[in-house]
């Protein structure tokens, strides 16, 4: 007999898409002038694997070129002064939200990402990030306990999987403490950041103060290495950020690397069931899984683990997986292809060696890049798939029996970016905070953020915050020779030096 | 030599956590009494200043988590904190060149406040008297997280550095060539590396001073800390 409820679904609800807000070409951004070069590459939609605009990549003249662009930008916001900088923030904010349903939808269709997720979190978030730092802009002198000079020039490189909230929370702190930025964005995922150059523009803000390049991995290298480079922040992979940081050894800039994580997720016999099924399903999966800070290990305590595994795997199978322009949809495409088998063989790996794969059961589109959410049960520690980080929508689930074992496995990894904890015990959970090794920990919670919240790692996860008064000090030069590390600031940034 | 700095490091590991999560009040007064013990049996300058510097430094184990803290706004039901926690395991690479007890006291006893596990390494060996007393502050109430070994050579830094337990190097001043070393070295396992302001001369001397500046002294406390942030739900 069918249960009441059962057959009915909903129907699709698909965001509208204005193909003029899509930009046919995508090129750099240098003094404020858009520069289309030769070398023209397409930019695809992981969804379908349609074609969705030209980008053109920025040849090392170009690089040269938005470097001393930057200098003449650096000036022209320092004669802005604070208040100017405070207005012109804000009419971003502004901007930005009234843009809202362009640049989530461009976002959706270029990451794959469901439209829910970027209309109702990633784009108000990038805003939030303008107007947050635009308070900032005009009271630097308290922040600092002192005089506040801006670094200088900063090579920004922002991965793929969050192209316009990480572009927002990397330039506008940036802007806030007056420097001026060359900014990399990921080759797939041009689309948006270029959108917001537009945005920068009419808020009044000077040419040359942001400027873009487009490229790839020897142009970034080139960035980072560019003599005229003060400061760089790094957001991507555990192994690009290790040679971020060899290419700058003692070359005395300023660098912030936000890497990989690899969270834990520790729920309790007594967590409040429901919100744990809930909050780990949805942190693990929301954006594929393709969150540097997302569950990845649920460790559960072993007298509730049965129970807990199977509201876990009912609960991820009824995410809605599809079309990232349907607003009803929790899973989109992963980020092409070859990333799509990178993980697929992950998971190969850990099934023949007696890992179990509780797949989602919905069919998927043929065409693009897609993948099941899957969750493992039966993992051991030895597993890559528990070691190292699974960038998609893969969860494994391990057991503990005590507390101290369950810190243990939390910190049984070199990342330290966040972790999760899931009990009612007000005691446990403050005592496990802190205790796990990582630079977020949510309790009762996964992935909160917000632009006043500093974030960021420790361990192979990088160094460095970003948010809050924490993420502004690593944009500050602060007066007095130690304060600001002599020939060097590897690893330590600004953060806490108030 | 390395194989006793080693020991050494897996030591003050396994003492940083108690040292780090232990109360911050305990800390501090551990600090003061180390201090007593130190100056009840040494006369010289140098080691007064250490005892000076220490007792300075202990002053801000009760207070550093308060003003290099924050309360974090959010725009939902919950609440959020950062406070500024230890690295961990610390090298303290003293070089050559420098005054031996000015840079322990200057770099040594910041690292020790903020809660980290300290092995402090000295290029250079020290007089008997510097020698006797150090090793009877590494004895004392703070045994558990310094231990200190003399006539390390520079050349050693970068392979004690990729050591599994060690989370961060500091460098007090070294020319510019073995700040890039270790910094490169570093990259393989994200060990932070702190450099301590240097000259602009080859030999990279480094300048201490400034310990008596609240300001100073406590970023000084914090560039041995990162910051954690936690949330929680407030919700019924």
């Amino acid at each position: 007999m069918a249960r009441k409820g059962e057959g009915l679904d909903y129907g699709a609800a698909r965001a509208r898409l204005d193909r003029s807000w899509i930009p046919d070409h995508v090129g750099s951004w240098i003094g404020g002038v858009h520069r289309v070069g030769d070398n023209a590459t397409a930019v695809i939609a992981p969804s379908d694997g349609s074609v969705l605009a030209t980008r053109h990549d920025a040849s090392m003249r170009d690089l040269d070129d938005a470097i001393g662009a930057a200098r003449s930008g650096l000036e022209a916001w320092r004669r802005a002064g604070p208040f100017e900088r405070t207005r012109v923030l804000l009419r971003v904010a502004a901007e930005l939200r009234a843009r809202g349903d362009a640049f989530a939808a461009v976002e959706a269709v270029n990451v794959g990402k469901p439209i829910r997720l970027a209309r109702s979190v990633e784009v108000p978030l990038a805003a939030a990030h303008f107007e947050y730092h635009a308070g900032w802009a005009d009271k630097l002198e308290y922040a600092t306990r002192g005089d506040a000079m801006p670094v200088g020039i900063w090579a920004q490189i922002v991965p793929w999987n969050f192209p316009l909230l990480l572009a927002a929370w990397k330039i506008a702190p940036a802007l806030a403490a007056g420097n001026a930025v060359v900014m990399k964005p990921a080759e797939s995922t041009p689309l948006t950041l270029h959108m917001l150059m537009d945005v920068l523009r009419e808020a009044g803000l000077p040419d040359g103060v942001v400027n873009v390049v487009n490229g790839g991995a020897g142009l970034g290298a080139a960035l980072v290495s560019h003599a005229g480079v003060d400061g760089v922040s790094f957001t991507g992979s555990t192994l690009v950020g290790k040679a971020v940081r060899r290419a700058t050894a003692g070359s005395g800039k300023r660098l912030m690397l936000e890497l990989g994580g690899n969270g834990a997720s520790i729920v309790h016999d007594d967590a409040p069931m429901d919100q744990a099924v809930e909050g780990v399903v949805l942190g693990a999966f929301a954006n594929q899984g393709q969150i540097c800070c997302a569950p990845r290990r649920v460790l559960v305590q072993e007298n509730v683990a049965e129970a807990f595994a199977a509201h876990l795997v009912q609960r991820m199978a009824r995410l809605r997986v599809g079309d990232p322009l349907d607003r009803n949809t929790d899973v989109g495409p992963v980020h092409g292809v070859a990333h799509l088998e990178a993980l697929r063989v992950t998971v190969e790996e850990a099934v023949a060696r007696g890992a179990v794969a509780h797949a989602h059961p919905s069919a998927l589109p043929s065409e693009g890049s897609w993948m099941a959410p899957t969750i493992l049960t039966n993992v051991t520690g030895a597993l890559r798939v528990a070691r190292e980080e699974v960038f998609g929508p893969v969860l494994t689930l391990s057991t503990f029996r005590t507390p101290e074992e369950a810190v243990a496995l939390a910190n049984d990894t070199r990342f330290g970016l966040s972790a999760s904890v899931w009990t009612t015990n007000g005691a446990r959970a403050q005592w496990t905070a802190e205790r796990v090794r990582a630079g977020v920990v949510w309790i009762n919670g996964a992935n909160r953020m917000s632009p006043s919240s500093p974030f960021g790692g420790v361990r192979e996860s990088g160094f460095g915050r970003e948010g809050g008064l924490h993420g502004l000090l690593d944009y500050v030069d602060v007066d007095g020779g130690d304060a600001t590390g002599g020939s060097s600031r590897q690893g330590r940034a600004g953060e806490g030096e108030q | 030599m390395t194989d006793g700095i080693n020991a050494s490091v897996r030591n003050a590991a396994a003492g940083a956590l108690s040292w780090s999560v232990g109360s911050v009040v305990a800390r501090g007064r551990a600090l003061f009494e180390a201090a007593d013990v130190l100056e009840g049996s040494c006369t010289s300058t140098g080691i007064r200043n250490v005892v000076d510097a220490v007792r300075w430094y202990a002053g801000w184990a009760d207070k550093f988590e308060a003003v290099g803290g924050t309360l974090n706004a959010t725009p939902g039901p919950h609440r959020s904190e950062t406070r500024p926690v230890a690295l961990g395991t610390v090298l303290v690479f003293v070089p050559v060149a420098q005054t031996p007890l000015s840079a322990f006291a200057d770099v040594v006893a910041p690292a020790l406040v903020a809660g980290n596990g300290v092995v402090a390494l000295f290029e250079e060996e020290p007089t008997a008297e510097e020698r006797d007393a150090l090793n009877l502050l590494a004895a004392g109430p703070l045994n558990a997280a310094l231990a200190v070994h003399f006539g390390v050579s520079s050349r050693e830094l970068p392979g004690l550095v990729v050591a599994p337990e060690v989370d961060a190097v500091a460098i007090a001043g070294g020319p510019p060539s073995l700040v890039e070393e270790v910094e490169r070295a570093s990259a393989e396992t994200m060990v932070r590396t702190i450099v301590l302001a240097v000259d602009a001369g080859e030999r990279g001397r480094y300048t201490p001073n400034r310990d008596s500046d609240p300001v100073l002294s406590l970023r000084r406390v914090l560039r041995f800390t990162e910051p954690r942030t936690i949330w929680r739900a407030a919700s019924s």
